[in-house]
């Protein structure tokens, strides 16, 4: 039994940090939380990501990665959680890329694993639709067959990358006469095609989303990944690849809440004597452990080959439920300068807890809601009845 | 990182499976708990013959010189199981000979608890001063080739079966923090009265009052003034062992639970299939997974001889409060069934609330760890 990371995966991780503490700049840090998605500055640390093959290291070298293992893999996401104060994760890296080894054509990966691995290319998820949220059998934009194309209309919903992808990463119902889940079709749609149309949505903290309109878009069907009406299974085969969660940005808050308490004083005493403050900032620092645990435990898992798949839906589970709680507490621990926003004159340097506590509300709803995935431990992990 | 058992402990935990499958159930638990000696001598001696009490004892008193990871796996079965006896106690205090015990002190000991002859627990806790030695009250006034004891310890466990009792207390005239020494005691000495405290979890525990004992100088386990340290260096793997022994009941619960769930119909389905039923399995889950990475990677890290002091807070903290929503929402769902006391549940629902108290309570713990995090 060991609980250390090898002395390469270390050697591996100090690496991913020097590098996080050079290109890392405060400019990048306040772009990427803007909820704007990738700017200038975020493309560009993500090409140099890309140089070094960190964006898809698990990727075979021949499509531009390091044919690594998930704790390598881990280890960059946990990194960047950890800067970036955030768990911002490339769509294409981490779901298309892994779906498209598995099931797309010689084509579809010549064309794409390079550039998604070197960052010159990102993808939007296209699943969700006003009708079709937990429920992605009820997904409804049509892709109708037509000679050497497919004519797609319909509308998704909180499609959040669309407006910095080139690709939409598309699932689209081309068969209606059968079972729900059995007529679906993923697709990689150019965002440039004529008909499409992007406006976005405004969430809680100013994070942008989208609807997108489909207008009789012409897709020739070279853009169709895998088999027609089995886009259902593709998309449970990426799932199994997006199941490791960060602690990095964690690890970050409960560093900047420890130095906000020791150096704060709050009616004439420091927060670090207050025996409530001790209490939380304990609490919540064994959560983290018990975080990190979950999602270490995941990471091995994969690499022994071993299917996580409730595993993976605990974690989901404990790490936003404990992101919320942090930025709740530290919010709280901050009193009055907890309100104010990080852009207001009067902010604190820990000013960022107020926006993350809006941005971070909608964690434990997107990625698969908690609700969902403490079905799916019930169900696939306990052995409990679908009824 | 390596999550896998190693041969040995899977054999260990084979032996013990088979060892409670043949030997414990939910008749012995409630044996154990009505009688005064709240254990069984001839389970105690096949104990001993599996090498459980000299475990980690070295090998020149009968023992096998094991690591903790070892030990841990034996106490994971034993919370599994929820199975009553002295070893927790006895694997306490021989550890602490071993940290304290001179040469002749290990040789007398040492080989008599590995063979199950002797049965030794150590006095922790006081009526006020339960948690932090630093605050012990029993005194030990210096006289003529020995000290004279005084004082009154509370939760020791198994007292009223030991043959010893490691005693803390404190110099006459020491300062606070100062001067603790340990003290072999004899509970059949004069002046040392041993009276059961009846409690809720039915643990054998005892209120040991000691008046006026009189004690000579080889009574003292190692150095006088050093007991706290003795302790806190053997405190690790006490605290490590519990917690793994905590999550063995409730990985056990939620077995319970699940099993539960799945057979009983209402409303003409399993329970089980209610969304808020699965729910509270999951929540159940979480909690379980959560303590067996920290109990577990605590363990691993003393058995490298970290004292990892942050770690063993953080993880009873974390797997006492852990363990009380497992047994509370096992025992939700169960309903009425769980309330009963011919039922298996109600052992580990009122064993939670003990083994939480055990080493530190969670704010006591969680204290430690703010000590750590916010005071260098």
């Amino acid at each position: 039994m060991d609980y250390c990371l090898s002395a390469k995966e270390q050697a591996f991780q100090k690496e991913v940090r020097d590098f996080m503490r050079r290109e890392v700049t405060p400019e990048l840090f306040k772009e990427m939380n803007a909820g704007l998605g990738l700017g200038p500055l975020g493309w560009e640390f993500t090409r140099k990501l890309g140089a070094r093959r960190w964006l898809a290291p698990m990727l075979p070298v021949e499509y531009g990665g390091l044919s690594a293992s998930f704790m390598d893999r881990f280890i960059v996401i946990d990194e960047i959680a950890y800067y970036l104060q955030g768990s911002f994760v490339h769509m294409g890296a981490s779901i298309v890329a892994p779906t498209l080894l598995i099931v797309g054509s010689k084509e579809q990966k010549a064309e794409y694993l390079p550039k998604i691995a070197r960052g010159e290319i990102e993808f939007a998820l296209g699943y969700t639709e006003p009708q079709a949220g937990s429920d992605l059998s009820s997904i409804d934009i049509r892709a109708v067959e037509q000679d050497d194309h497919f004519l797609i209309s319909g509308q998704k919903m909180f499609n959040s990358g669309c407006h910095y992808s080139q690709f939409h990463w598309l699932c689209c119902r081309t068969e209606v006469t059968v079972p729900r889940h059995k007529g679906l079709s993923l697709f990689i749609v150019p965002m440039d095609s004529p008909g499409i149309t992007v406006r976005p949505l405004w969430a809680i903290g100013g994070e942008r989303t989208n609807e997108v309109f489909y207008d009789n878009v012409v897709v020739p069907k070279k853009y169709l990944v895998g088999e027609k009406n089995k886009g259902f299974y593709h998309m449970m085969v990426a799932l199994e690849y997006e199941r490791i969660f960060t602690v990095g940005h964690l690890d970050r808050a409960m560093s900047d809440l420890a130095r906000y308490v020791r150096e704060t004083k709050r009616d004439g005493r420091l927060l670090s004597k207050d025996p409530l403050v001790r209490q939380k900032i304990a609490e919540l620092a064994s959560m983290v452990e018990v975080g990190r645990g979950l999602a270490y435990h995941i990471a091995w898992m994969l690499d022994q080959k071993q299917a996580p798949d409730y595993h993976a839906a605990a974690s989901k589970v404990f790490l936003t439920e404990l992101e919320q709680q942090m930025a709740h507490n530290a919010l709280r621990i901050m009193g009055l300068h907890g309100l104010v926003s990080p852009e207001s004159t009067v902010a604190s340097p820990n000013g960022w807890f107020a926006g993350w506590f809006l941005a971070n509300a909608r964690r434990t709803i997107t990625g698969g809601t908690n609700e969902i995935q403490r079905n799916v431990i019930a169900q696939r992990g306990l052995g409990l009845p679908r009824v | 990182m390596d999550l896998t058992f190693s041969f040995e402990q899977h054999q260990i935990r084979e032996a013990a499976k088979t060892f409670f499958k043949r030997n414990w159930s939910k008749k012995t638990m409630q044996e154990a708990e009505d009688s005064a000696k709240g254990y069984s001598v001839d389970l105690w001696k096949t104990m001993a013959e599996l090498g459980w009490l000299g475990l980690m004892l070295p090998e020149e008193f009968g023992g096998t010189g094991a690591g903790l990871l070892d030990m841990a796996v034996v106490f994971e079965e034993v919370g599994v199981a929820h199975f009553s006896s002295p070893l927790f106690g006895t694997f306490l205090s021989g550890l602490i000979v071993r940290e304290a015990g001179n040469m002749e002190q290990k040789r007398n000991l040492l080989t008599g608890l590995a063979s199950g002859k002797l049965i030794v627990t150590t006095a922790l806790s006081e009526v006020e001063a339960q948690y932090d030695l630093a605050l012990t009250t029993t005194t030990a006034t210096p006289e003529e080739n020995g000290y004279v004891i005084n004082g009154t310890k509370f939760f020791v466990p198994y007292a009223n079966v030991a043959d010893y009792i490691i005693c803390p207390a404190r110099i006459a005239g020491a300062a606070c923090g100062m001067g603790i020494t340990l003290f072999l005691l004899d509970p059949k000495t004069a002046g040392i009265e041993c009276t059961p405290i009846e409690t809720i979890a039915k643990d054998k525990q005892v209120k040991v009052q000691i008046t006026n004992v009189k004690v000579p100088m080889q009574t003292v386990l190692g150095e006088i003034g050093k007991g706290q340290a003795y302790i806190e260096a053997v405190l690790p793997n006490a605290i490590a062992a519990k917690c793994v022994e905590m999550v063995g009941a409730m990985q056990q619960v939620l077995e319970m639970t699940t099993g539960y769930a799945k057979q009983r119909v209402q409303f003409d389905r399993p329970i089980g299939g209610f969304q808020a039923v699965q729910h509270h399995c999951a929540n159940m889950f979480i909690a379980v997974e959560g303590s067996k990475w920290l109990a577990y990677r605590t363990a691993w890290m003393v058995s490298q001889g970290n004292s990892a002091l942050k770690e063993c807070y953080m993880t009873k903290a974390w797997v006492s409060d852990a363990f009380q929503r497992v047994v509370r929402t096992g025992l939700q769902v169960h309903g009425g069934m769980g309330l009963m006391k011919d039922y298996e549940l109600q052992f580990y629902f009122r064993g939670a609330k003990g083994d939480e108290m055990v080493l530190g309570d969670a704010d006591f713990c969680r204290e430690k760890v703010a000590g750590q995090l916010l005071d260098s």
